[in-house]
């Protein structure tokens, strides 16, 4: 947990420390495809952009990305799964089959209708990535709601007419918190590697320099693994976004286990 | 040794020697087949209906039909017609076809095939359709006779109908949905090649020489299509016999004897189109002409092609193109002059941010469309406009959503790449000219309009003067690089590397870029340098 | 149980109307081609040689109307023609289907087993350093995207080794002696598609075995069996590892119909003749018919793997008891 928690100060250093960056992210400053040197440390790309400024920036879209996506479909999907939870009934049925279907639906023309209606920017990779990964938590919340439902507490505040928000707010939401607040650093991951993915893909915004779009360029290089550049080129990014994944997972890891009541016993130790 | 026995001995010796030369002679294998293996995939069953309507399967469509002229490395050739006469007025074609001209069941190919094939197309479109608008009718002279009649004179009517595939009557007459028409009697041709099997999962073909054929007979027995993950790796294993070879990973072919290089001609370009019609500034000549000095067309070549391409030409025809005319204005990269021009415009950088702004000190902003595959090249422009004081907004869609938009006009510039660049110059006409009546869906500028150019590509269609005509067409690559209407980037080249001990015959089209494509490479066609 | 099955098919009407949608919500059109890939020519169409392509395919009709007769194919067992590849929507997805079954079905064996296996090995040595060394290498290598582990196969073990082929399901224009034979090159080819995808799906069975593993051995009955005297072989065994895999089980009918689609980019990295690739293609060309045919059948395919989960989890239940 410790050098999980270390890594990300690291990743979140660079991300801030990005804008003392000398080198520009996006305009040229070198000679194309230098290797790491004195100027510049992580060396450049085939348009002769800085590789660690790019890595910078890229830290920030990440994060960015990770905590969005963690924010948004933790929350969205959290409530949702707290109220379908706690009314039962219609509304559970109605919340569960779109959650099926959710789950059922190609990812990969959704994403190419998402990026043709949406248009580019950091938002909408972060509204697709939440749309896509709310059940998750949903899920998770839904389930312990349930159990908490039968509580003497709760059913002795329904008594006394307390409302759904009420309930929620008060009483379920903060039980369900921490479990969720685990969930969420999944999220976080996830949200990260899809934004990768999708930039991967190419249908991220090409202007954002986030890592999988460096990724993208440095393999569509034709011939690439013929030549010396990837072992500066694809290595930079590709690690980056391994530390970050990597530490995510980690403390999720950790959390998970801290928080879910099921996974304590004799593993309740951290990481 | 007594005389005897050495004589009896020089006998036996060479009786053995005799005898062992004739078994060998015998034994002698029969000469393996010769196989011709090219980097493949999966393009469809090809048959006039049921090739993909992307990539190459067109191409090996054609190595089993026929059509009635091909085209070599210098222009256009007799094949399935031996012959042909013009009428004077360019209205009436008359083709001989060849004697010889048999289909692979053994029937003899006819005109009434030939008229029969024009008339099935207009009810049923190939999946490269032809363009039959200036046909009227077709008649059948007699066996070996057939006449075509155009609607109007039409510079180019000869090649449109001696480029159609000839399919046989008695084959398709009674084939009513043709694209679900796929058994063995749909690739029944006149080609100098038969299909032997094909594996639409694995992306492999495999083609036999027709031992019947009517013209230059086929050089090898065999030509396999099979699937590469990488075609250099595949290339230099000795799995195929050509691959293309991308530039970085050049060095290692070029000194080696065992391969020869070929330079791909630049056919296949991308261009930078620009909305005139929502975008006011650049309904303005002096924008687009700025746009053209600002961006270096050279670099883009150097950086996004790595040096496999040659910079557009702003007269639209690419340079490798037979009526290409190099006198057009080039607009070499000069940001001082795109500043003055846009300058004359109202856009200026007044508080010294490095951004031109209008008027109402708002900064000049463009959208840029394109698709995701060529991100990287509008990110170079995007990086020279900016060192001209133009910010770019880049928007990445995927590619039918990109077209989808430029045909909707939901755009402010747009980078799209597509081949056909060698084609024939009428091109011109259908971008920035269209007939109303007949929009070609590549076709149309939005918000152009240029009376002088519309009336020049009128003129060049009607004139079958040949010379005449490649003067209006020069006449109309300067007009159209004074006004820019839309600005080519660079035509991708690319090379070759092959194998000459495996197969040294290749030949390509005059308006195309990739000599695997055409049918002569296969067969004992001269080659003419 | 019937309000089960009820839901079952109510959520795959939904599924059947969003695949009819879906495709035709998306910009673009299969007879429109304005560009192409780099060096590639497509048909070049003029508006009406476009308009009546679509009429004949009916696509020009109301939404309404197509989404009838739809349905109406449907009823029959008729998945359509494709537009693009044209051929029976049906023979193409079952002709690819077996290559991506053997893909992702022997990456999930492999994936299971070895996540097995290093969970109980970690779970036995519980906090010492292999526990911790598995969990952090595991999750370091599970994190890499499967095509990156894929492309570097693809160099190192076909390229540069020459130990695997470089592409493909099969030798192409082969002829095998014998089953054998044949069998070897389907496995020669298969194996690095096999070990990207593999790599990458390990830790999720490592974790979930672990963590299961560590539950059950908190439970009474593994008390009761060690207080028995019962060797500390056969605990591990037979007691705690047999109960501990019911959970993986069931994760495992969940990932499974998940992961065809899924296998998008290693098939395309070696160039493997899956429906994931299919389906790609399909998206690109805006093949209606494919599109709505093959997300059907992975619909199902993932519908089909959660009713076996959600019925192997209320057996689970009843068997360890609740948490």
């Amino acid at each position: 947990m410790k050098t999980a928690l270390a890594l990300l100060a690291v990743l979140g250093a660079l991300a801030l420390g990005a804008s003392l960056c000398p080198y520009p992210p996006d305009m040229p400053s070198g000679p194309p495809l230098h290797p790491p040197g004195p100027r510049h440390p992580l060396g450049t790309d085939d348009l002769g952009v800085d590789i660690l400024a790019q890595v910078c920036h890229g830290a920030r879209v990440s994060m960015a990305a990770g905590l969005g996506t963690a924010v948004l479909a933790g929350g969205v999907g959290g409530v949702l799964g707290a109220w379908a939870g706690y009314k039962g009934g219609m509304a559970d049925a109605l919340l569960m089959r779109l959650v099926d279907v959710l789950l059922v639906l190609p990812t990969l023309p959704l994403l190419i209708l998402l990026a043709a209606m949406l248009g580019p920017g950091v938002d909408r990779v972060i509204l697709v990535l939440a749309l896509l990964s709310w059940p998750r938590p949903a899920r998770i919340v839904r389930a312990q709601v349930l159990s908490l439902r039968e509580r003497t507490y709760v059913k002795a505040a329904r008594l006394y007419g307390a409302g759904t928000w009420y309930m929620l707010r008060r009483h379920l939401l903060p039980q369900v918190g921490p479990l969720l607040g685990a969930s969420m650093v999944r999220l976080a991951g996830y949200g990260v590697v899809a934004e990768a993915s999708l930039a991967f893909l190419g249908l991220g915004d090409p202007s954002l320099r986030s890592w999988g779009a460096m990724l993208n360029q440095a393999t569509r290089f034709p011939g690439l693994y013929l030549t010396p550049y990837w072992r500066w080129w694809v290595t930079a990014p590709w690690l980056a976004l391994t530390m970050l994944v990597v530490a995510l997972a980690v403390l999720g890891v950790g959390l998970e286990r801290l928080f879910d009541p099921r996974l304590r016993g004799e593993g309740g130790r951290g990481a | 040794m007594k005389k005897g026995g050495l004589r009896a001995l020089s006998v036996v010796v060479t009786a053995a020697f005799l005898l062992t030369m004739a078994a060998c002679a015998s034994s002698r294998p029969a000469t393996a087949p010769r196989v011709l293996r090219l980097g493949g995939g999966d393009w469809g069953y090809p048959a006039p209906f049921a090739y993909y309507p992307r990539g190459p399967g067109y191409y090996k469509m054609l190595l089993v039909f026929d059509t009635l002229l091909e085209k070599d490395s210098r222009g256009v050739t007799p094949w399935l017609a031996s012959g042909w006469e013009t009428s004077g007025d360019g209205m009436v074609y008359t083709f001989h076809l060849q004697d010889k001209a048999r289909w692979h069941d053994g029937k003899p190919v006819t005109a009434d095939d030939v008229a029969f094939t024009f008339s099935y197309y207009r009810k049923h479109p190939p999946v490269w359709p032809p363009d039959l608008e200036n046909l009227e009718r077709v008649e059948v002279l007699d066996e070996k006779t057939v006449r075509f009649h155009a609607v109007r004179p039409q510079a180019n009517f000869l090649e449109q109908v001696g480029t159609v595939p000839i399919i046989p009557r008695h084959v398709w007459e009674t084939v009513t949905e043709p694209e679900k028409f796929q058994g063995p009697s749909s690739v029944v041709g006149s080609g100098p090649f038969r299909l032997e099997s094909y594996n639409r999962e694995q992306g492999t073909y495999r083609f036999r020489a027709n031992p019947d054929f009517w013209g230059p007979q086929p050089l090898v027995d065999l030509i396999e299509f099979v699937p590469t993950g990488d075609e250099v790796l595949a290339l230099k294993n000795g799995d195929i016999c050509m691959g293309s070879v991308p530039p970085d990973a050049l060095a290692q072919f070029k000194d080696d004897p065992a391969y020869r290089v070929i330079r791909q001609p630049g056919f296949w370009g991308y261009r930078l189109v620009f909305q005139m019609e929502k975008v006011p500034l650049l309904s303005r000549r002096e924008a687009r002409q700025a746009l053209a000095y600002a961006i270096d067309r050279a670099e883009l070549v150097q950086k996004h092609a790595r040096g496999a391409g040659v910079p557009g030409s702003p007269g639209i025809i690419p340079p490798d193109h037979i009526w290409y005319d190099a006198t057009v204005p080039q607009y070499l990269p000069d940001r001082a002059k795109a500043v003055s021009l846009l300058g004359s415009l109202g856009y200026r950088d007044g508080n010294g941010d490095g951004y031109l702004e209008g008027e109402k000190g708002k900064r000049l902003v463009l959208g840029l469309l394109t698709d995701d595959k060529a991100a990287r090249l509008a990110e170079i422009v995007r990086q020279q406009l900016r060192a001209t004081g133009i910010e770019v907004k880049i928007e990445a869609v995927d590619m039918k959503t990109r077209d989808a938009r430029i045909r909707e006009g939901q755009f402010q510039m747009a980078i799209t790449g597509h081949g056909g660049w060698g084609g024939d110059a009428d091109y011109l006409r259908e971008r920035f000219a269209p007939r109303s009546s007949q929009l070609n869906v590549a076709a149309g500028t939005p918000g152009y309009r240029n009376p002088r150019v519309a009336e020049l590509a009128r003129k060049q269609l009607e004139e079958m003067n040949p010379d005449r005509r490649r003067q209006i067409v020069c006449e109309l690559q300067r007009l159209l690089a004074e006004d820019v209407p839309e600005l080519p980037l660079y035509m991708t080249t690319g090379y070759l590397v092959y194998r000459p001990a495996l197969h040294d015959h290749w030949i390509t089209a005059y308006d195309h870029h990739t000599p695997s494509h055409s049918k002569l490479s296969y067969v004992a066609y001269p080659v003419k340098p | 149980m019937k309000g089960r099955v009820l839901s079952y098919l109510l959520t795959l009407w939904i599924v059947v109307t969003v695949n009819f949608l879906l495709p035709r919500l998306l910009p673009g059109d299969p007879f429109l081609f304005l560009s192409g890939e780099v060096g590639q020519e497509a048909a070049v169409l003029t508006e009406e040689q476009r308009q009546a392509l679509l009429s004949y395919y009916g696509l020009d009709r109301p939404l309404a109307e197509q989404y009838c007769s739809y349905l109406g194919m449907l009823a029959r067992g008729d998945l359509g023609f494709s537009i693009y590849f044209k051929e029976r929507v049906a023979s193409l997805i079952w002709r690819r289907l077996p290559w991506s079954l053997l893909v992702v079905g022997g990456a999930t064996m492999l994936s299971l087993g070895a996540g097995v296996a290093l969970g109980a090995a970690s779970v036995w040595h519980r906090g010492q350093g292999l526990d911790k060394g598995l969990l952090l290498g595991l999750l370091v290598v599970g994190e890499i995207p499967p095509f990156l582990v894929g492309m570097a196969l693809l160099v190192g073990l076909a390229g540069v080794m020459g130990w695997f082929p470089l592409g493909g399901a099969r030798t192409p224009f082969a002829t095998y002696a014998s089953f054998a034979q044949s069998l070897m090159d389907v496995l020669q080819h298969a194996a690095l598609p096999v070990a990207a995808l593999a790599v990458s799906q390990v830790s999720g069975f490592y974790l979930l075995s672990r963590n299961s593993l560590v539950t059950v051995l908190g439970k009474d009955f593994i008390r009761t069996a060690r207080a028995k005297g019962v060797p500390e072989r056969l605990v591990r065994n037979r007691h705690a590892l047999r109960n501990a895999l019911l959970p993986i089980v069931t994760r495992t009918a969940m990932q499974f119909g998940a992961a065809v689609g899924g296998s998008v980019l290693v098939e395309n990295v070696f160039a493997y003749p899956g429906l994931g690739r299919l389906m790609g293609e399909a998206v690109a060309a805006r093949d209606y018919p494919l599109l709505q045919g093959s997300f059907l059948v992975l619909a199902l395919a993932v519908l089909g793997a959660n009713l076996v989960a959600d019925v192997l989890y209320r057996r689970l239940d009843l068997r360890v008891g609740s948490p």
